[in-house]
């Protein structure tokens, strides 16, 4: 087995999934209590990455991370690098991906929070944010745990968009769906299968850990 | 002391309008009921002082503070100083009893917030349960815990939204008299909204009638009960007379009460220790040609006729029978007797038909 490929994947999987929490609880909060109209343009986008083709996605984020874009621009006379092809591409493509497996299981939670609890909050004296950590993040728990495990679990075997935003490149972008499809390449099914194998065995134990949750918080 | 004042209005997309204007004194006695049918926008009243909602117009001042108004922005819930218990009491469910209670204290040092949790505890009788969960607690335990939670952070006035409603009727009945001494004893001025009548007889010292759109009565309960300002709020109220009753004795299931010198005779209630309301309802009592001789009849009383006027097929007639006294009785019953201003009547009303709400103090 590439163990490479194993250790870059779950730092991967690991910093997505930080950088997830970080960025999806407040943009889950915003979901479930702004009154703005258009709100359903947000909740879409966020949704994309579930229907849109991975290669489309990794070719609009090759497109962004290009010389051409100021993203690009920008990153490259900060690093001296490219976007595309590096780690730190993949981890934004990462992100972007993975965005709704961790923000939908959080605003469903956190919807399903009652909303007179927090109103009580706010009449006992607790700003918006110190209700969020002692009310909201609390009762919304396993949903905020089964969003973050899902997102790791989607990062570790993702495919078509770390091929189109990073390549193939031992230890900076090849992830260890790459080197099953490498290894599938060169007609070595016995690696192949070891690490297919590994990826079966711990998506299975991540739902089931996520489904053990999900109904844990429906009998509390 | 300063008033509490407001006037505003919030309008619902598809909906009513709600419009109501009250000052409510901060000295005085405390508890001030908002009564009204269900859909007159009492909730939205008590959400709109909370700064829970925000009104599209109109202004609340508490003292000299301008909670709401145009020119300047809405001071947030947080910094009211407002105690709100919630219908259903909105408990934390992963939070014990008392850290539901020290909830609103996360500022103060851990000693205080202990002391106050267990000041408050013990003032409620929830010291034996400070270490459960709301979900392994009765009805009546939940609205005391609630009721501890706002109070623990000392508010300057304490809101109530529909407070006895959330739980069964026999239990209802315990919590009517306990809530009405708590908040007696807190000594925070209340503003209670309720549809229920008895609930507002026996937990207000005034009231205030919203319907169709805005306040249409404030005064003391009884009064407004008993002499209701126009046809709307005779309709919510309900056409009943309420007074002032105090206990004078017991017999047989019965209760002698005194009514401002009358006594009369009638079904003794759950709790009845001292002062209370007797209300009758004015199609209870029948009435008949005052007695030439003497009489001593139980709960018969002679009145004299103030005010005689005609209501659809029935007659309304007012009386001063050493309280005044409201009866409905049919055209034809009126003719036989030859209503008129000044004349006397007897009238009469059957203990059943004599409902005492007692308001413990």
């Amino acid at each position: 087995m590439d163990l490479a490929a194993l250790q870059l994947s779950v730092t991967l999987s690991s910093l997505t999934t930080l950088a997830l929490l970080g960025l999806g609880l407040p943009l889950a909060h915003w979901l479930t209590t702004t009154r703005w109209r258009w709100k359903v343009l947000v909740e879409a986008v966020v949704a994309l990455p579930l229907v849109l083709p991975p290669t489309v996605l990794g070719f609009y984020l090759l497109i962004a991370f290009g010389p051409r874009s100021p993203l690009g621009r920008a990153f490259v006379s900060a690093t001296g690098h490219t976007l595309a092809f590096s780690f730190e591409g993949l981890l934004v493509g990462s992100i972007v991906y993975s965005l709704p497996f961790a923000v939908q299981p959080f605003a469903a939670a956190m919807s399903r929070v009652d909303p007179r609890l927090v109103e009580a909050s706010y009449t006992l004296g607790e700003s918006r944010l110190r209700t969020f950590r002692r009310v909201t993040l609390p009762l919304a728990l396993p949903g905020v745990v089964a969003g973050a495990v899902l997102s790791f679990a989607h990062t570790l075997g993702e495919f078509g968009v770390v091929l189109m935003v990073g390549g193939n490149l031992p230890g900076a972008t090849r992830t260890l769906s790459i080197s099953i499809y490498d290894a599938v390449e060169q007609l070595d099914y016995a690696t192949a299968g070891r690490t297919s194998l590994l990826l079966l065995a711990v998506s299975f134990s991540v739902l089931v850990l996520t489904y053990a949750l999900q109904r844990r918080s429906l009998l509390g | 002391m300063g008033t509490l004042a407001f006037d505003l209005e919030r309008r619902y997309l598809r909906g009513p309008t709600v419009r109501a204007a009250l000052e409510v004194p901060l000295g005085g006695p405390p508890v001030t009921v908002l009564f009204g049918p269900s859909g007159s926008g009492k909730s939205t009243v008590l959400r709109c002082l909370a700064g829970l909602d925000e009104p599209e117009w109109g202004f609340i001042r508490f003292g000299e503070e301008a909670w709401f108004g145009p020119g300047a922005r809405p001071i947030p819930p947080q910094r009211r100083g407002v105690g709100f218990l919630f219908q259903e009491y909105a408990l934390f469910p992963h939070l014990t009893v008392a850290e539901n209670i020290g909830y609103g204290l996360a500022r103060a040092a851990a000693q205080e917030r202990v002391a106050r949790v267990d000041e408050l505890a013990s003032m409620l009788q929830l010291s034996a349960l400070l270490a459960r969960r709301p979900d392994r607690l009765s009805g009546g335990q939940r609205q005391r815990v609630a009721l501890a939670r706002a109070l623990a952070p000392r508010p300057r006035l304490l809101l109530l939204d529909e407070p006895l409603s959330a739980v069964d009727a026999p239990t209802r009945v315990e919590l009517r008299g306990e809530l009405r001494a708590l908040l007696e004893r807190a000594r925070i001025p209340s503003i209670v909204v309720t549809h229920d009548r008895v609930e507002a007889l026996a937990l207000g010292d005034r009231l205030a009638v919203l319907a169709e759109g805005g306040v249409r009565q404030v005064g003391p309960v009884h009064e407004v009960f008993s002499a209701p300002a126009d046809l709307v709020v005779a309709r919510v109220v309900g056409t009943e007379n309420v007074a002032p009753a105090r206990l004078v004795e017991r017999r047989e299931g019965l209760v002698l009460v005194d009514v401002d010198g009358t006594r009369l005779w009638a079904v003794e209630p759950d709790r009845l220790d001292g002062e209370a309301y007797a209300c009758i309802r004015a199609e209870d009592i029948v009435l008949e040609p005052a007695p030439t001789a003497a009489t001593s009849a139980r709960n018969e009383l002679l009145a004299t006729v103030r005010a005689v006027a005609e209501e659809g097929p029935l007659v309304r007639v007012t009386l001063d029978c050493g309280f005044r006294l409201v009866a409905l009785v049919t055209r034809a019953s009126a003719a036989r007797l030859a209503l008129a201003p000044g004349s006397r009547v007897a009238a009469l009303v059957k203990a059943p038909a004599i409902r005492i709400v007692p308001r413990p103090s």
